[in-house]
């Protein structure tokens, strides 16, 4: 099952700029200084090259952060940054001038709050906009995935069928730190996001017409 | 029926025996539950909290502007993690003899209590210890 129009997928890219945007403000808000997130690529792709990418690229760069929603859409999101993009956000964060070497339970917090904010605004943004209601599972911080997990993981992954992957660029006290976002659910719900924005769009429509 | 006896009991003794706060709130932010390290370093018992507010036992709460993700984790049903980096703590408990609060690594669940209502599960984690083990320098907080 795909999108049917180029449109469609103009939706989804919109309605995934303005989840980061509001994901965005609430970074700054708790970092205390602007927060910039620039999305030069959002597409949506079948769930088997998410499994494919997660293999070949993301296991040995480092740290996800996974969470797990459910309600009218369901879906999981995973956040994907590479160990060094993490210790430099948290360089920037704790105003540290020496690099960070390792990862303590500390630094992990420090992981485990933005990553929460930053999936958690986000799809909260985009659920308030199609008025659907979802639960958040408690948020997983992982490093050094191990090859069990891996697999755990893909066997989840199963029951989705596709994957909205967003390519980010955050920007904090100007540095710049690269991450992937994950949004997986199915295309089923993705539609219903999209049929939902356009009877939206439509009801406006029609009310500025009468 | 065997079965929910022995998770109750596990839970139960989880609860009791973690090292950690824990505070269970219904929708009306008031406490529900209270465990033993609460009251070991509040010195409140869970008697004197029950069903009161948790933004009245801690007025500091909302003093220091945190209620809002008490109150957006039960309105959005969404967890929320304070790092002691950012928030250094939310329940205000005194250490080394009033001189400084307890930093504190806090979780904030959504919890579905009494027929379906929504609460949240608060867990406070001392962050001193972890600190140390992790030896992460305090003088952080000092600047």
């Amino acid at each position: 099952m795909n999108l049917n129009t180029a449109y469609d997928n103009d939706i989804i890219q919109e309605v995934v700029n303005i989840g980061i945007g509001d994901a965005a403000d609430a970074l700054s808000k708790l970092v205390k200084s602007p927060v910039l997130i620039n999305i030069p690529d959002v597409k949506i792709i079948n769930i088997s090259e998410v499994k494919n990418y997660i293999e070949s690229e993301l296991k040995n760069l480092g740290l996800f952060i996974i969470q797990d929603f459910k309600g009218t859409i369901e879906g999981k999101v995973i956040l994907s940054y590479s160990t060094e993009c993490a210790k430099s956000l948290l360089k920037i964060l704790l105003n540290e001038t020496k690099d960070i070497l390792a990862l303590s339970n500390i630094e992990l917090s420090v992981l485990e709050e933005i990553g929460n904010i930053l999936s958690g605004s986000c799809i909260t943004s985009i659920c308030n906009m199609v008025k659907k209601q979802v639960i958040f599972s408690l948020p997983h911080v992982i490093q050094d995935i191990s090859l069990k997990y891996l697999i755990n993981l893909q066997h989840e992954l199963d029951q989705y069928e596709s994957c909205i992957v967003i390519k980010n660029e955050m920007y904090i006290k100007a540095e710049q730190i690269n991450g992937y976002i994950f949004i997986i659910v199915s295309m089923r719900d993705i539609k219903s996001i999209i049929d939902q924005l356009k009877d939206d769009l439509k009801k406006i429509t029609q009310g500025k017409l009468t | 029926m065997i079965y929910q006896e022995v998770k109750e009991s596990f839970i139960q003794l989880f609860i009791e025996g973690i090292s950690h706060g824990v505070v269970v709130i219904d929708n009306k932010y008031q406490v529900l539950y209270w465990n033993n390290w609460m009251f070991n370093h509040t010195g409140l018992t869970e008697k004197e909290v029950f069903k009161k507010s948790i933004f009245e036992i801690y007025p500091q709460i909302k003093e220091r502007e945190k209620d809002t993700y008490i109150i957006d984790c039960i309105n959005y049903r969404r967890p929320f993690f304070l790092s002691p980096i950012f928030h250094e703590y939310l329940i205000p408990i005194d250490i080394h003899d009033k001189k400084m609060k307890m930093l504190q690594n806090i979780k904030i669940y959504p919890s579905i209590v009494s027929n379906e209502e929504i609460g949240a599960i608060i867990i406070i984690e001392d962050f001193v210890l972890l600190a140390k083990l992790g030896n992460f320098n305090l003088n952080y907080f000092k600047n």
